[in-house]
Formats: C-alpha cells, structure tokens, sequence
C-alpha cells in the first residue's frame, strides 16, 4: 500500500484527458440550469396555476431524491420513453443521460437558491424602481435581477462546487469523465494500489474546484463592489 | 409504458425494509460528523496554533474532493490500516467480515464534520460577547457562562443548518450502495436481479426516498418554525 | 472605609494608554457619576472593576476585597463580580432567557436561592418597574426602554454592594430616557452604592453625590455636582460641558 506513490503519478497522466469530459458534465448543467432555473423561479413566485403546482412537484422530486437514484432513472427510463415514440436511444453515450438527469436536479436547486434571494430582496427597492416610472422588464433587468443574483450567489457558489463533485458519480452509469476514467485504470490493475489511482482523481478533482471557488469568489467580488465602496 | 407495475407493489415492502439501514446510516454519520464538528471547532476557536491552521488546510481538502472518492477511499484504506492495527491494544483483524457500514459511516463522518465545523465555529461567533460579559456581571462562572448562555444561544443559531446538512446526508447515503451496503438503492437493485425489472426497481427507491425526504423536511420545517421565536431574539438585536 | 476604592489604575490597549494611573474612592451608598467625552476611558475604567476588561495594574477593592489587577486569581475576581452588579449599554439581557429567567439566572445559577423565592424576588422587582406583566416575554419582544428596566433589576436582584451602570441610556430612543432615568432614581433612592457612566448631566446634578469628570485617562476632576457641573475649575472640564450643552440648545432649535 505505502509503495505506490509511483502509481499515483503514472496515472496522473493518464486521467487529465478526461478532465473535458468532467468539465463537459459540469458546464452543461450549469448553463441549462440558469435558464430553466430562473424560468422555474418566475413560475414558483407567480400565481398558483396549473405549471405552479407542475414546477414544484418537479422540484419537490428532484430534491427530494439522491442524485444517484436520479442518474439511474434516466439511464434505465429514459431509452423506454423514447421507445414510445419509436426513437431508439440506446446507443446514445451514459454520459448525455449524466448530463440530463443532472439538469434537471440542478435546475431545481438553482430555481430555490434564487427564490430565496428574490424574497429576500427588499421589496422597496422594487418600489423605487416604479417609482421612477420603470416599466415591469426595466424594473426585473435593473433592480429585481442584480439584486438576486447578489443575494443567491454564495448560494450558486456552494451548488456549483456540489455539482462539479457530483460528477465522481457519473462513473456508475459507466460514463468516463476523471473518475470513470480512475475506475478502469483500477480494474486494469486487478485490485492492486486503488489508493493511489484514486488519490490521483482525488487531486485533479480538488485542483477543478480550487479553480471554480477562484472565478466564483471574483464573480462574488464583482457583486459586491457597490457595497464596499460604503464602507 | 412498459412496466411492471405489479412487480412494482410488491417490490415496496422489500425495499422499504432496508429504510432502518439508511436511516441508521443518517444517523450515525450525522453523529460522528457533529463531534467531529465539535472537536475540530474548538481547535479552531481557541486559536491553537499550527493544530488551528492545520484543520482549516484539512477541512479545504476534504470539501474539495468528492464524497464518493472519500468514500472508496476509505472503503479501500481502511481495512489496510485495520490489518496494520492487528494485534494493536488487543484487537484481532477480521479479514472475512468488515464492516463496510462503519467504513461508511467514517467517510461520511469525516465528509460532513469537515461542513458542519464551519456551522459551529460560524454559530459560536453569531453570540454576541456581551452575553458572556452579561453573564460574569450576574457572577457565574466561564464554565457557567459557556454552557447555559452563550452555547444554548449558539446551538439554536445552528439548527437551520444543521438540518439543511442533515437533508444533505439523508440523500447522500445512497453513495454506501457502491460500497456494499444494503441501504435503499443497493436493496432496491439487488430485489430486481431475478426478473430484469431494474427501471421498476430504481422508481420504488426513488419514490421511497422522495416519502422520507418530504416527512423530514416537513419535520424540520416544523422544528425550525418553532424555535423561529427563539432565534429573532438571538440573532436580531 | 470606602466602598470602592481604585488605586493607580493603569491600561494600555493597542499601544495607547487608556488609563492612566486613576484613582477613584467610593464611599457607601455614593452615587458617583463619571463624565467625559468617549474615549476619554471612563467606560473602561468601570469594566476594570469588576474585570471585565482586567487592568494591566493597580488594585480593585469592593466591600473590603481587594484585588491587584496585574496578579488576579480567577476565583478572586469572581468573588469580586459578585459583589457588583452591572447594567450595560446595549441592555445585556440574555437573549435566550424569559425577562423572568434573565432575573433568577443569577439567584438560582450563582447563589444557589430556591427557585420560588428567586421568582417571588423577581417579581417583587419587576412590579416597582411595572414590568410584572412582562416577565413571560423574550427581550426582543420589549422596547429598549422595557429591557434596560429588566436589566437595572437583574442587577438588583442579587443585592450587590455596588452597581455599575455603563451608559444606560445612550442606546436609547430619546423618549424612552426618562422611564429609565427614573428607575435610576428610584434605585439610587434605596440607598445602593452606585457608579455611573452617563452623558446626562441633568441626572449628574439631581441624582450625583461626586461628580467626576475623566479626560485621557486620568481624573480631571471631581467634587459635588455644583463643584464640577456649575463651577468647573478646570479649562477642559468647562469645554466639555459647554459643548454637551450647545448640543441640547441644537436640539431645542
């Protein structure tokens, strides 16, 4: 166990041209989630009509399950529902339904977080906004917006970096991103020196999330600049 | 669609059975991960050094590094280092039967106290010093001070966050069917190796978990109304 | 012999000296008001007594037990806190505690009193505030003026020799003074030793027994309330006092 730090840098090497893969799982929810996040944000926020009460079943489920149990849902689900309609998508690689499940459990959180922030925007701001004769898109895009985002942006922070982490879980729908990818250098080896394989995902994943905490701190600094000139 | 929805029905009491195992598994954890919490929060609040700045350099790795990595980590290290302990204080390594729920719950405990340290350490600061100034004026003790002021005050602070952590972990349990034990998810699969049936399988989980996540949150909601009163006159001065 | 007496009472706080050698004797049943502009030391002279905020040296002696400040064992200095009461300028209620529970704590926890005779004294204190109605109720659900009451009977409550009152009113809307002010009265009526850190000359003149006036961290000077307030001897002093009294006619404006 103690002699394979060798191992640890081989297959460092060997796992880096899947950190794309990882970035891919994690870039693509993030983008999906802001719109149909917010979409499902302004829906929960309205009035309680039919899509309200659609929308939070939505999030209620994809909340209210691990994302594991989702992942296999859509693995196994999701080629019977195409069947249907006559679509075959079992070629289709695990990775799109990675990315698909992952949507959809993302958006649901990214639609709280931002429900959270837009009731805790003070509700004057908005009136000042009509005050001064904005129209409803004028007072959303000037007032309502870059205050939420202000307000859930440690929130997005701490989602995102779950969200970058949780793609070590792709590997059990045999997706091959940085863990996968460790996974089959393990099966490869027999068993032997698992530590050090996962030790070296393990370093790959922790220096992707230093860098996502990195933009995500200067996104928070940019936020804030308003406040801090105050002081 | 195509299901086998009586396989379905009868498949919910089989995997409901393994609902003590993730429920314990929760609990454990949740446990272990709050006095690890704890241990490592006092470290940090009474400023020990090098021990103090050490943790901080600990807890950022293990937030930075997927649980599911943590857990096969552990899942494979740990019996290397039971088997280093053989013989250590007495204790007999057994190679034939380890215990991957404890293993699990280590992962899960280390994971989560890493979390949880910020909430104590971010709860404690929450009081304010006069309450601990308040409380020498009246003439108790640090000692007393400490555990029927400022800590009640600080505990109470902690609870929505905690219950947030503990939604988080409740969920996250599911990770341990990777590693052999039989909670929800790996029940779930193992109950469907006979007849195929595995999307049916995963939907009598997934509803599972949705029934147990939704009477915890209403639970907790519950919780957190209540002592709502409570926490308005802690935090807001 | 004095009640409270200070001895070359010294302190430094990031790199300035905020005290600077006072001494102040107290005799008993004394109402002694401090003045001075902020930062002049005066809130930080009174935490020094009962150590709150220890100082570097002099001694601290309360009811015959005297304390050196440079050397202070931890079982003396709460000897010595149980000999004061205090009430703080942001009120120091227990957040987490009833009005009730705020006033027993220090009955029950420290002197050990049985938890009926603790209420029955609480109450007691709480009707002369005509706060008995209140006793339920969590501090944050009371004005500043209602918990800066509770908190004047807390201190009561444990019957100290001497009670240290730090700008009890300053953190208060400025309606809600007087009902305070005259808690503070009524207290001082009673015959209790007390010192007082406060802005309000008015309560100086009418209530003061010595009046002292701390620039810099020494006393400047100290004396009756017509000494000090009406005939200051001193140039500071008569700064002071003038600015504190053009800031009124501001207001009356």
């Amino acid at each position: 166990m103690w002699q394979g730090h060798e191992l640890f840098l081989s297959s460092l090497p060997k796992l880096v041209p899947y950190i794309p893969v990882t970035l891919l799982c994690f870039l693509a929810p993030t983008a999906v989630s802001l719109v149909l996040g917010t979409l499902i944000c302004r829906i929960r926020v309205g009035r309680k009509n039919a899509l309200y009460y659609i929308t939070s079943l939505f999030v209620s489920f994809f909340r209210g399950t691990p994302g594991l149990v989702q992942i296999f849902l859509f693995f196994f689900g999701l080629p019977k529902v195409f069947e249907l309609f006559g679509v075959n998508i079992n070629g289709w690689d695990a990775v799109v339904f990675y990315i698909i499940a992952t949507c959809c459990n993302f958006s649901s959180f990214v639609s709280e977080a931002l429900r959270g922030a837009y009731e805790a925007v003070d509700k004057g701001q908005i009136e000042a906004g009509y005050s001064i004769g904005y129209t409803r898109f004028q007072c959303f895009y000037h007032v309502i917006a870059p205050q939420t985002l202000q307000i859930a942006l440690p929130n997005l922070k701490n989602l995102e970096i779950d969200l970058l982490k949780g793609v070590a879980t792709a590997y059990v729908i045999g997706a091959i991103d940085v863990m996968g990818a460790a996974q089959r250098i393990i099966s490869q080896h027999r068993g032997y020196g698992q530590i050090w394989i996962l030790l070296a995902a393990a370093a790959l994943y922790f220096v992707m999330n230093v860098v996502i905490e990195a933009v995500f701190n200067f996104l928070t600094y940019i936020c804030n600049r308003h406040e801090r000139v105050r002081i | 669609m195509n299901l086998n929805y009586a396989f379905m029905l009868e498949d919910i009491p089989v995997v409901l059975s393994a609902l003590p195992r993730t429920l314990g598994l929760t609990f454990c954890s949740l446990f272990f991960a709050i006095v690890t919490a704890v241990l490592f929060g006092i470290c940090i609040l009474k400023n020990i050094p090098v021990l103090k700045q050490f943790l901080i350099g600990l807890n950022t790795v293990i937030k930075g590094i997927p649980l599911m990595v943590q857990l096969l980590l552990c899942y494979y290290a740990i019996p290397y280092l039971l088997r280093a302990a053989d013989g250590f204080l007495g204790y007999v390594y057994n190679p034939k039967n380890p215990s991957y729920f404890a293993f699990a719950v280590v992962a899960f405990a280390i994971n989560y106290g890493a979390y949880m340290t910020d909430v104590v350490v971010s709860s404690y600061r929450a009081v304010e010093r006069g309450q601990l100034d308040a409380a020498y004026s009246v003439g108790m003790t640090a000692f007393q001070g400490m555990f029927r002021i400022v800590i009640p005050q600080a505990v109470v602070i902690s609870i929505p966050n905690l219950s947030n952590y503990f939604m988080w972990l409740l969920k996250a349990t599911s990770l341990a069917s990777v590693v052999n034990v039989f909670e929800i998810l790996a029940t779930a699969r193992m109950s469907t190796a006979n007849n195929y049936a595995i999307l049916e399988g995963y939907i009598v989980a997934a509803l599972i978990y949705w029934a147990v996540c939704v009477i915890f949150e209403k639970g907790l909601n519950c919780l957190n109304k209540k002592m709502s009163r409570y926490r308005n006159d802690i935090v807001v001065s | 012999m004095p009640m409270v007496e200070l001895k070359q009472i010294k302190k430094r706080l990031g790199g300035e000296d905020v005290l600077n050698g006072v001494d102040l004797s107290v005799g008993e049943g004394d109402v002694v008001v401090i003045l001075g502009p902020s930062g002049s030391g005066k809130t930080t002279l009174l935490r020094t007594i009962n150590f709150l905020n220890p100082a570097d040296s002099g001694t601290v002696t309360v009811g015959g037990l005297t304390v050196d400040s440079a050397k202070h064992h931890h079982k003396e200095v709460l000897a010595l806190r149980r000999k004061t009461g205090m009430v703080f300028q942001n009120y120091g209620l227990f957040k987490n505690k009833t009005v009730l529970r705020n006033i027993t704590e220090g009955l029950t926890v420290v002197r050990k009193i049985k938890k009926e005779e603790a209420e029955k004294r609480a109450y007691e204190l709480l009707e002369k505030v005509n706060l008995a109605d209140k006793a339920g109720a969590y501090p944050a659900e009371l004005s500043g003026g209602q918990q800066q009451r509770v908190g004047i009977c807390r201190a009561l409550a444990l019957s100290p020799e001497v009670i240290l009152f730090d700008e009890p009113t300053s953190a208060l809307d400025p309606e809600l003074v007087g009902e305070v002010l005259k808690t503070m009265k009524a207290v001082a009526l009673t015959g209790i030793t007390m010192i007082v850190v406060t802005h309000e000359i008015s309560f100086a003149r009418e209530v003061a027994d010595k009046v002292v006036y701390m620039e810099g961290g020494v006393i400047v000077e100290e004396g009756t309330p017509r000494e000090v307030i009406d005939h200051p001897k001193d140039e500071r002093t008569l700064r002071f006092l003038r600015s504190i009294l053009e800031d009124s006619m501001d207001y009356m404006i």
